[in-house]
This record gives structure tokens, sequence and C-alpha cells, in this order.
């Protein structure tokens, strides 16, 4: 008698475990997509953040002048820029537009995605004889979606392009 | 007799020992940038790794100032991965970052075109920080920063050459640090400790003395007297 009870104790631990495992399975695979689903479109106060954003990169990264502000330009939008888009998502969700991973920064803050298309030059700190100008026709800027502090930036010629359905419009030609 | 040459022969080579590490007179601009660097030239590296403290880090407004290290491709050197102390000053964009601060940061520049850089914390304090790069298999390199961590993804440089130091912008900052523990990662990805036949370059006012060849140096430009 004790041995069966003992089989039918073993046989319930095996399916509360089971059921345990499902349960915990669907939960990291529901989690691993919505966090592969995160990007937004931004709120109004958030597009504002991400239109400071891009106005300040914009004007500091002109091929004539890269890395100073070319006066006037704060507020427009310099010939070199053709568009500006922005969403919103956590940092390291959006770390893949940069082409980086595994942040393991201070925090993981909400964040504008601002990414400008164009013609864009940025003074770089670089090894010794190397060129001190990087340049590129695809600009991303990751900022604090509050503070709007630059956190992650790339210029590229070819990158990961925020989706129109889950991005808003700043500036086109 | 040859006591008296052998001590001149101490002498001198303690002279040459100090003559390459000579500066060289640079006028510092947004765009051409003055260095203080030892270079390791064990080839074929898979990593860097320093201890970095600066003694002190600060700029002028419109330019910036780093204590940090690189790795490197051998001859094209437009690829690489750096990670270290960024000074920033106002009125100024430094690789995308345009508020004025200190940051523990890591970028890259890698083929194909692209650059890219990350901050991994702010305002960190002037101590020893462990700074570190390392290629990760894939195309992909490991940057850190004290206990702060980024990767470099789809980066497909050919690491082969290490750079420890100070670069700036202006004569005006300081910089002068602390560069000890000085390791690189060999080709069989085994950690080794020093530099081997070290390099060295001094674009004045950025200045470089060895501590503890070929394991640490002080480098920088020197902090304010006061």
């Amino acid at each position: 008698m004790p041995h069966k009870l003992n089989s039918r104790a073993i046989f319930l631990a095996g399916v509360c475990g089971l059921v345990l495992l499902v349960i915990v399975s669907i939960g990291v695979l529901t989690s691993s997509v919505s966090a592969i689903t995160t990007i937004q479109i931004p709120t109004s106060d958030q597009l504002a953040v991400a239109l400071n954003v891009a106005h300040d990169e914009a004007a500091t990264t002109t091929p004539d002048s890269p890395g100073i502000e070319v006066p006037g330009l704060m507020a427009e939008w310099p010939a070199n820029v053709l568009s500006a888009s922005a969403s919103v998502a956590s940092r390291r969700n959006a770390a893949t537009f940069t082409d980086a991973e595994n942040l393991s920064a201070e925090a993981d803050p909400q964040v504008v995605i601002v990414q400008m298309t164009g013609r864009f030059a940025v003074v770089v700190p670089a090894p010794g004889d190397t060129s001190t100008v990087a340049l590129g026709t695809v600009m991303t800027i990751v900022a604090d979606a509050q503070t709007g502090e630059v956190l992650d930036f790339g210029l590229d010629d070819s990158v990961p392009i925020l989706s129109p359905s889950e991005s808003a419009d700043l500036f086109h030609t | 007799m040859l006591r008296s040459c052998v001590f001149c022969l101490a002498i001198l080579v303690a002279m040459l020992t100090q003559v390459s590490v000579s500066e060289s007179a640079n006028a510092c601009t947004l765009t051409s940038h003055c260095y203080a660097l030892v270079f390791n030239n064990a080839q074929q590296e898979t990593g860097v790794q320093v201890n970095i403290n600066p003694y002190c880090l600060t700029t002028t407004s419109g330019d910036f100032v780093t204590d940090e290290t690189w790795l490197t491709t051998a001859s094209i050197t437009n690829y690489w991965v750096e990670a270290g102390y960024l000074e920033k000053g106002a009125n100024v964009n430094v690789g995308g970052i345009t508020a004025a601060g200190r940051y523990g940061f890591y970028a890259d520049s890698r083929p194909g075109g692209g650059f890219h850089a990350h901050v991994l914390v702010t305002n960190p304090t002037l101590d020893d920080h462990i700074v570190q790069i390392y290629d990760d298999g894939s195309n992909r390199f490991s940057a850190g920063f004290g206990t702060y961590f980024g990767d470099s993804t789809n980066n497909s440089m050919n690491p082969w050459l290490g750079q420890y130091g100070s670069e700036t912008t202006t004569g005006a900052s300081h910089s002068y640090a602390f560069f000890s523990k000085m390791m690189y990662r060999n080709s069989n990805y085994v950690w080794q400790s020093g530099v081997v036949n070290p390099g060295y370059r001094n674009d004045s006012p950025q200045t470089s003395t060895w501590f503890n060849p070929p394991y640490s140096f002080n480098g920088g430009v020197p902090c304010p007297t006061s």
C-alpha cells in the first residue's frame, strides 16, 4: 500500500512539473516576442525631445563643418539632410540600430531613436594616424526619451531602417 | 678602463631610452589630434586590457580629451574598437555625443564603413578602471569600462595591434593618467601581461614616462600645477 501511494505521488509530481515547465516556456516565449515588438511611435512629448536631438545633431554634422554647430541651423534643417524620423524603445532594444548588443550600461531607460538620411560628417576619437572625421549617409541617434542625452550613435551607409509603421516623420525633402 | 666603458655604455642606453619617448611639437585641433601613445607590437592581438587611473581630466569648450585603449587593424588603421574615459567640452559634437561631460565609453570604426559610439556610464569617478576590448568571435567585439560592458556587432575587423594612451584636440586640456597592468590577448586567445616591442608617440603637450616597463606608464597632457 505505501508503495502504491509513493508511485502515485511521484506521478502527480511529474505531471505538476510538466505543467510548470509549459507555463514557464510560454512566459519566456511571450517576453521575447514582446521584446522584439517594443519599437513604438513617440508621444508628443517624446516627439519634442526627438526633434531637439535631431536638430542638435544635424547642425553639428554638416560635411563642411563637422563637430561644430553651424550658426542659425539649430532650428532649421541643413541642406545635407534629406529626411528624419523617430521611434521609441528601451535602450537595449534600440541597440541593434547602432550595431551594438548586450549593453550592460548603468541603466536601460526609454529612448528616442532618431534616424536621419543625407550626407553627414562627425569628428571622432580615433587612434593615431587615422582619419578623425567619419562620413556616412544614415545617422542614427539613441537618446534618453526624457532628457535628450545621447547614449548611442551610429553613422553608416547601410543599417536597419526604422519601419514607417513604427516611427513618426520629423522631416523630409 | 673596461669598467668605465661599460658605465658609459649604460649611460648611452639610458639616454637612448629617453630619446625613444621624445616629444614632437604638434598643433592640436578638432581634426588633427595629439597623442601620448604606447603601441603593443605583439601582432595578431585579439584583445587589449589596461587599468586606467587619471590624475586629472579636463578640457575646454569646443574640444575633447581621452584616456583610453584601442584595438586596431594592421595596415588599414581606419578600423578599430576603442574604450575608456572621454571628457568632452560644450559646443562640439564628438562621435555623436553632444552634451558636455565625462563619459566611460566605447566606439568602433569597422570595415564596410560606419562609426558607432556608446556611453557606458556618465560622470565616472577618476579612479582605477579596468578597460578591456576583445574579439568575441562571429564578427563581434566586447568592450568594457569598469563593470559596464557592450558589444560591437557585425564587425568583421581583423585585429592586430593594441594602443594605450591619451588623445586630445587642444593643448589646454589635462589628461595625465596612470596606465597599469597592460595586457594583450594573443592569436591563441590567451591573455599575456605587458606589451611586446613597445613603440611610442608623444605629440607635445602630450607626454609619457615608463613607470614599470613594459607593464605600466604615466601619460597624457600634464595636470595643472597648483
